[in-house]
């Protein structure tokens, strides 16, 4: 049984494949289906046209936070945006490792997360990809000076989920940080 | 004696990036000096490979022809090696080289170069093998302590090198030759966040 993402760019799709009616998992409220029909009536894959995924890179772990603590790893990667080619020259952007703005439906409208552009085929037209490994920026804000004295890892970044948006899993209660929208700018 | 060579399996790599982490944690070198990296060719497109590139230490090495002051050596296993007490810094190599191998810290203003730093395959330099010396310009020399593996084949997570020593010439593959022009992909370097631990001094 196919249903559609709380936040989808197939609007048209919703009616017939929607998500699963709100319920209550163990006494936490699940409102996904509202959420849906909100974004839907709102027309949020208007706003927010690219599909926004996240994943992993081969040679960070998790979070991030020990494998950008180490001095050898950190150097190898920073947080980025992988994007068509056909969209981002929509948006002015041509070239890997510009600075660009990504915002999501569930962020407070003017804010943004900055991190550079990676300008790829390897994500289709209209699909974006970021790593979930970055965290210590918020929304263009660096946050180094609240680490405790001494813990901040070498290289900091965006992290994926302040942009990822609302939905549980039925059975388990895990979040939703894969399917969800956002719109890039250049910065 | 053998000829030591790198034999990277294109097909097996998976750009985990394990061998330069591995070549910068034996040897020491500091952030921006990347004696070992992984080049990806087709990046994002059908048949893309990656491939880890470093000094291919050639038989006929394009280095030491244009080197103004002879700083490089070939030992009888095969290895290029250079004195960083001879180089000058002039950049020549780096142009002449076709895999990119050559690397400088920046020890001024204006990007000025300090003295040329490169894949040694674990073996050292000129100074007296396993001296302290020897460790702080040129990093370990593990072909000295008996290891016939330089520290990034110890590394593979993916069993990309299934060999790194031949006897024979056949181990020279024509998917060197391509990966060289390709451009380096990825995001681009990271900004220096702060000033990296570093035992060695730049321009050693």
């Amino acid at each position: 049984m196919h249903r559609e993402p709380i936040y989808t760019p197939r609007a048209d799709l919703v009616a017939k494949y929607p998500t699963l009616p709100n319920a209550v998992q163990f006494r936490v409220p699940n409102l996904g289906f509202d959420v849906q029909k909100a974004a839907v009536d709102k027309g949020i894959a208007r706003q927010f046209p690219l599909i926004l995924t996240s994943g992993r890179i081969v040679e960070y772990e998790g979070g991030g936070e020990e494998t950008r603590s180490n001095m050898w790893l950190a150097e190898l990667q920073q947080m980025f945006i992988e994007i068509n080619p056909a969209d981002a020259a929509e948006r002015g952007i041509f070239k890997s490792g510009t600075w660009v703005l990504v915002s999501g439906p569930e962020m407070a409208s003017g804010k943004a997360c900055r991190m550079k552009a990676l300008i790829t085929e390897r994500v289709g037209k209209g699909v974006t990809w970021m790593p979930f490994h970055f965290a210590g920026w918020f929304q263009g804000d660096d946050l180094r000076g609240k680490y405790p004295s001494g813990t901040d890892p070498i290289v900091l970044g965006e992290s994926v989920n302040t942009i990822t948006t609302y939905g549980y899993d039925p059975a388990t209660g895990m979040q939703e940080p894969k399917a969800t929208l956002c719109q890039v700018r250049a910065a | 004696m053998a000829r030591m060579k790198f034999l990277c399996d294109a097909d097996r790599c998976i750009e985990c990036n394990a061998c330069v982490t591995a070549c910068k944690n034996e040897h020491d070198v500091p952030w921006g000096i990347n004696r070992r990296r992984v080049v990806t060719i087709n990046d994002g497109k059908p048949g893309e490979r990656s491939v880890s590139m470093a000094c291919m230490h050639c038989t006929d090495a394009p280095c030491a022809a244009v080197c103004p002051v002879n700083c490089f050596y070939t030992t009888a296993d095969g290895v290029v090696l250079h004195s960083k007490d001879l180089c000058i810094g002039c950049g020549y190599c780096f142009y002449a080289c076709p895999f990119g191998a050559p690397q400088y810290p920046r020890v001024g203003n204006f990007s000025s170069r300090g003295k040329m730093d490169k894949c040694t395959y674990c073996a050292g330099g000129p100074e007296a093998d396993g001296t302290q010396a020897e460790y702080v310009k040129y990093g370990a020399n593990r072909l000295a302590e008996g290891k016939l593996r330089c520290a990034p084949r110890c590394a593979r997570p993916s069993r990309c090198w299934p060999a790194t020593a031949r006897s024979s010439p056949r181990s020279t593959r024509s998917a060197w030759s391509s990966a060289a022009t390709a451009p380096v992909p990825g995001a681009g370097r990271p900004p220096i966040a702060r000033r990296s631990r570093r035992r060695r001094q730049n321009g050693i």
